[in-house]
C-alpha cells in the first residue's frame, strides 16, 4: 500500500463516520401524539374559556402535559430496547425537543401563572419556540419542508401577538393540526415505506 | 518490510466491508444487521461472513433478541475492537505522513 492509497483509505472512512453520523430514522409519533395533546389541551381551555371555568385550565394543562410526559417516557424506555441505532443527529434531534417541550411549559406555567405573560399571549410565545425548534430540526433532518414549517409557526405567532383575543386559541389549535400532526404523519407514512418492514 | 506494506495494518480490518462496518459502528452505539446493510452496501451473506470474522476476532460483540416474535441482532465494537480501529487510523496516518 503506498501513500496515495492509504489516504484514501482514510478518506473512505471519514465519509462513512460522515454519513453514520447523520442516521437520523423519525417515525413522526411524537409529532402526531404531541400534536394531538395539545390541541385537546388548547380546545379545552377554549371550552373552560367561554364555561367562565378559569380556575381549571390549570389543571387541565397539568393533566394534560403530565399524561403527554409520562407517555412520552414510558413509549421510548421500551422504544430504546428495539431501537436500531442511536446517533449523534437522533442525539441533537432528542435534545432540541426536549428542550423546546420544557422552554413551552415554563412560558405555558410559570410565565402564566406569574402574570408575566398574559394567558392570551401564551400561545404565539410557544409558537415562536416551536418555530426554533422546527426549524433547527429541518437543518439537522435536512429537510427544506420542514425548515419551511417554522415559518409558518412565526407567522402564526405575529398574528397572535398582533392581533391577539379569544380566536387565537383556535388559531393555535389550528396550527397544531396543519403544522405538528400533518407533518407528523408524513414522516410516518414516510417511515412506515422506508423502515418498519425491515425493521421489525 | 516496505514502510507503505500493507502488511503493517490489521488483517481482520484491511477488508472494504469489514472497514466499513467498523467505521460505522465507531460512530454510533449500536447497529442492526439492516442499517448495517444499508450503510456498507454489502449484499446479507457477504455482511454476514465479514461480521463473523469480525466477532471471531473479537472486534464486535453481537446481541441477540426477539421483538415481536422475530429475532433482531445488534452489533457494537467491543474496548479490542476500539483500540484495535484506533491502532489502524494511526499506521494510516503514519504511511501518510512517511
Amino acid at each position: 500500500m503506498d501513500s496515495i492509497s492509504a489516504q484514501e483509505e482514510l478518506s473512505f472512512i471519514k465519509k462513512i463516520i460522515e454519513d453514520s453520523k447523520r442516521i437520523l430514522i423519525i417515525d413522526g409519533k411524537s409529532f402526531i401524539f404531541w400534536g394531538i395533546i395539545g390541541s385537546i389541551g388548547l380546545l379545552a381551555t377554549y371550552f373552560l374559556i367561554i364555561t367562565e371555568n378559569y380556575f381549571l385550565i390549570n389543571w387541565a394543562w397539568v393533566i394534560v402535559i403530565g399524561f403527554g410526559s409520562l407517555y412520552t417516557v414510558l413509549y421510548y424506555s421500551k422504544k430504546a430496547k428495539i431501537y436500531k441505532s442511536r446517533t449523534f443527529a437522533g442525539k441533537i434531534m432528542n435534545s432540541i425537543w426536549m428542550a423546546m417541550g420544557i422552554a413551552a411549559t415554563i412560558l405555558g406555567f410559570a410565565g402564566g401563572m406569574s402574570g408575566a405573560i398574559h394567558g392570551i399571549f401564551i400561545s404565539p410565545s410557544i409558537s415562536t419556540v416551536v418555530g426554533v425548534a422546527y426549524f433547527i430540526s429541518g437543518i439537522v433532518y435536512d429537510s427544506k419542508w420542514m425548515t419551511a414549517l417554522s415559518a409558518g409557526w412565526w407567522i402564526g405567532a405575529v398574528i397572535m401577538f398582533l392581533f391577539p383575543g379569544m380566536h387565537s386559541i383556535l388559531i393555535m389549535a389550528g396550527m397544531m393540526i396543519a403544522f405538528q400532526i400533518a407533518p407528523g404523519l408524513v414522516l410516518y407514512r414516510k417511515y412506515s415505506a422506508e423502515f418498519s418492514s425491515k425493521m421489525l | 518490510m516496505n514502510q507503505f506494506d500493507y502488511k503493517q495494518l490489521d488483517d481482520i480490518i484491511h477488508s472494504r466491508i469489514r472497514l466499513a462496518v467498523m467505521s460505522v459502528l465507531i460512530s454510533i452505539d449500536e447497529a442492526d444487521f439492516t442499517l448495517l446493510r444499508e450503510q456498507v452496501n454489502a449484499t446479507d451473506g457477504n455482511l454476514s461472513t465479514h461480521l463473523k470474522k469480525l466477532e471471531e476476532a473479537g472486534y464486535i460483540d453481537v446481541k441477540k433478541s426477539f421483538i415481536n416474535r422475530k429475532p433482531l441482532s445488534r452489533y457494537l465494537l467491543t474496548q479490542k475492537g476500539r483500540k484495535a480501529f484506533s491502532i489502524y487510523i494511526e499506521k494510516l496516518e503514519n504511511m501518510i505522513k512517511k
